[in-house]
């Protein structure tokens, strides 16, 4: 089973920003070091750009991922996933979250209810394209 | 025609972790068909059925094809940049 570590503080962060984007779904990139690539150093959030329905859905602008991307090629560091949360729905990806995925990356996805988060997994691409669950580990 | 080609950190694993390649093209599509023959394993991730797959955003100096005149036809110019940019998207069903 493969497996993502964060910090308890960098969880915080994720949760509180399901929070404060609640009823809406937010996203964000999860970014490492180059040399550390199984490690969450830092979060981005980024701009859920979906206009028709952003409760239920989230779109990431391209033009912020290839800045974003350019940002941190400079800086040493690599985005190794995307979180995003699921307003009063389950903390699992949707077949519409299997369907837009892209291999080698993990995609972390909150439940957040009546604007509480309350639970978050993460997951990754098999090579059937299947997702399969990631072990989450809390750094000291 | 020299351009060169931004390749997302998601398939980078296909080309030899290289986040910029070069190819010679006269268009966009002949850049990527140059791509894909150096770099086989991305056709997957970046085409269906024969189609640029919908998920998959190419930009020309920081334009979308798509709203260019001939798309993905459009001609290059030496030093242009080519961007493939994942389509990053979800929701809760």
């Amino acid at each position: 089973m493969s497996s993502i570590t964060l910090s308890q503080e960098i969880m915080d962060q994720i949760y509180a920003h399901g929070e404060e984007s609640y009823p809406y779904e937010c996203c964000g990139a999860l970014i490492a070091e180059q040399a550390n690539g199984s490690e969450v150093s830092e979060i981005r959030k980024l701009k859920n750009i979906n206009k028709d329905s952003p409760k239920t859905r989230y779109n990431i602008d391209p033009m912020d991922l290839m800045n974003l991307e350019d940002e941190l090629d400079e800086a040493g560091l690599v985005m190794i996933g995307i979180y995003h949360s699921h307003p009063d729905h389950p903390a699992k990806p949707s077949e519409y979250d299997r369907n837009h995925a892209w291999p080698n990356l993990s995609y972390m996805v909150m439940r957040t209810t009546k604007g509480v988060t309350e639970e978050i997994t993460s997951w990754t691409l098999d090579s059937n394209k299947q997702f399969i669950e990631e072990t989450i580990n809390i750094s000291s | 025609m020299n351009v060169t080609i931004a390749i997302p950190t998601p398939l980078r694993t296909y080309t030899e972790n290289n986040r910029k390649v070069e190819i010679d093209a006269s268009t966009v599509d002949q850049a990527l068909q140059g791509l894909i023959s150096k770099y086989p394993k991305l056709k997957n991730h970046l085409y269906e059925d024969g189609k640029l797959r919908n998920f998959v955003n190419i930009y020309l100096n920081d334009e979308d094809i798509r709203y260019l005149d001939n798309k993905i036809d459009t001609e290059v110019n030496d030093g242009d940049a080519v961007a493939i940019i994942p389509s990053i998207a979800g929701g809760n069903h």
